[in-house]
């Protein structure tokens, strides 16, 4: 656990979505916000990302889409699937590959959103101690 | 009297004499005293010869015997009784060569005891319209053959058409069920994000308000530090507002918009299963073992009310299928089986293979009410409900129906007001080629 705040990447092509994301875990993390997949990305390459929680049905580069790049790319950095969708074959097929750690199904209910970020803050620290 | 008979004779031989009808005058023991040509023509015999008979003093009947010459003798009928008598069509074998001839005969009395006898040899007319009447019958047979062939293949077109019909039908059905997928489908993920800011904002509102609430608590408890004035004006203010109601109702409100919020995602969840139906993964599903666990999920609607009797046939083969999507359906009818028995009642659940083809058959019976045909025409229509406004989205029926189509499968329901409902799921084991399992647009 380092001192510094944790960094929250949240992608939703939606302001009203990722303000509602922001109030949520504001007081926990450091929020980034990107409006889709390609800003997402951007911002990977920049800094680093502990959690990153996205929509998926974005223009551009879509959810599962960034979680696949990301995977490759960063791959102690966790993802978080926010959708309604989660038997598309795109999310199910990056969910088997591990690039998506958790599917929080959309409408989100204030709790499992706030449990699925622990988990995934949890499952960043294994990846970094396991990194060394 | 012999010249009187000799003179009538004359006047007859001068009548008869080129008759084309064969005539011939016979005594009263029907010996021939006279004959014309024609008649020697219809014996057949030559002319010495039927001389010769004639001097002889021959009967009739032994020069040209007639069919009727032994029963029904004409010539002798009408010298007893005076009267002239005509019969038609005789058939008689001739004397001479046995020819098979048909005559017109008809025989006249005449004075002296004497009779009239004319042949006329109609066999050629008769052997026309016999052959007219079997040319007749032959086509009134084969218009027969023609209207049994007509019917047959009538039959056999109203059949395809009937058949063309229903693929039409099921075709226009699937087509329009298809469309309304898309639409439900946009319709539902254009109202995702929006329900979104509403459930996830209406928290933090809750939240918001107690933090300003507990606020002005605060200023309310240390008000009397303010000076009178002050505090008369803080509170005409908290009067003219109705602060006490605002306060209790604005967290009313904030109830009504989450339970608003909740059962618009609630829609919004049934829109999506609906317009997606054919998707996921399939795998060998034991279908008893997926309705005991619905029937444990709604246990709450059977408590201490509905007896439930189960009937599943022992080896029962797993079916290949969606497991969550096809318990969506036990669901839907065994949730609809109890919510339409009003107090106590039952609901028989039976699980068999079919016998001669390839698929398990679900039946759910229920003690309830039973559905009007009116209604049963319509229940797995999209959007039909009979449920009070916001208890149904008239979607569960319809929901099933294509996820049991997109199997391969039926679903049927039995039913009359007054006999309780029977719900027919029949799963095929294996899902047909053609079931729309593994096919599936890519949603977003």
């Amino acid at each position: 656990m380092t001192t510094e705040r944790r960094v929250l990447l949240v992608v939703d092509d939606e302001q009203l979505n990722r303000d509602i994301l922001k109030r949520l875990f504001y007081t926990q993390f450091e929020i980034i916000e990107a409006p889709d997949g390609l800003a997402a990305q951007k911002v990977l390459e920049e800094r680093p990302i502990d959690v990153i929680i996205s929509d998926h049905l974005m223009p551009g580069m879509n959810g599962a889409e960034l979680a696949r790049v990301a995977h490759k790319r960063w791959s102690s950095t966790v993802m978080l699937l926010l959708t309604g969708y989660d038997d598309d074959p795109l999310v199910t097929t990056a969910s088997k590959e591990g690039a998506i750690y958790e599917v929080v199904a959309k409408p989100w209910q204030m709790k499992p959103l706030k449990e699925a970020v622990a988990r995934a803050m949890a499952e960043r620290d294994r990846r970094l101690a396991a990194a060394g | 009297m012999k010249e009187a008979a000799g003179e009538v004779l004359e006047q007859i031989r001068t009548l008869l004499e080129s008759s084309v009808d064969g005539a011939v005058v016979l005594d009263g023991e029907r010996r021939i005293l006279y004959y014309n040509p024609a008649y020697q023509a219809a014996s057949g015999m030559r002319g010495r010869q039927l001389a010769q008979a004639a001097a002889e003093g021959k009967h009739c009947y032994e020069v040209f015997p007639l069919e009727i010459c032994e029963t029904n003798c004409l010539g002798c009928q009408a010298r007893d009784t005076g009267r002239s008598l005509r019969v038609d069509e005789i058939r008689a074998r001739r004397g001479s060569d046995g020819e098979e001839l048909t005559l017109i005969v008809s025989a006249v009395p005449l004075p002296g005891g004497m009779i009239v006898e004319t042949y006329r040899d109609v066999t050629a007319d008769v052997r026309i319209q016999r052959k007219y009447r079997a040319l007749l019958d032959l086509e009134r047979r084969a218009k027969e053959i023609l209207e049994e062939a007509v019917r047959d293949k009538t039959a056999e077109l109203r059949a395809a058409n009937e058949e063309i019909k229903r693929t039409q039908a099921q075709l226009i059905h699937q087509e329009k069920m298809s469309s309304l997928g898309r639409l439900v489908a946009g319709i539902a993920h254009e109202l995702n994000n929006p329900i979104n800011f509403v459930y996830g904002n209406v928290d933090f509102l809750g939240r918001y308000m107690d933090d300003l609430l507990a606020l002005v608590d605060m200023y309310d408890k240390s008000s009397e530090k303010l000076n009178p004035e002050l505090r008369a004006q803080l509170n005409a203010k908290k009067q003219e507002i109705e602060f006490d109601f605002l306060v209790e109702d604005s967290r009313k409100l904030i109830r009504s918009i989450r339970a608003g919020a909740e059962r618009t995602a609630g829609i919004v969840r049934d829109l999506k299963a609906f317009s997606r139906t054919g998707g996921g993964e399939v795998s060998e599903v034991d279908l008893v073992m997926g309705i005991e666990t619905t029937l444990n999920l709604i246990t709450p609607l059977l408590k201490n009310r509905i007896t439930v009797h189960r009937d599943y046939q022992a080896g029962v083969p797993k079916v290949v299928c969606h497991a969550g999507h096809v318990n969506q359906v036990f669901m839907n009818i065994l949730t609809n089986a109890a919510q339409a028995i009003t107090g106590e009642g039952q609901i028989w659940v039976k699980v068999a293979k079919d016998s001669e083809r390839d698929l398990v058959r679900v039946s759910v019976r229920d003690t309830g009410p039973g559905i009007a045909p009116d209604i049963l025409e319509k229940i797995f229509d999209p959007f039909f409900t009979t449920k009070e406004v916001g208890e149904g989205t008239g979607l569960g029926l319809a929901i099933s129906e294509s996820i049991i189509r997109a199997h391969g499968g039926s679903i049927s329901c039995e039913s009359a007001p007054g006999k309780g409902a029977e719900f027919i799921v029949a799963l095929p084991v294996r899902p047909s080629p053609g079931a729309a399992l593994t096919r599936r647009e890519a949603t977003s």
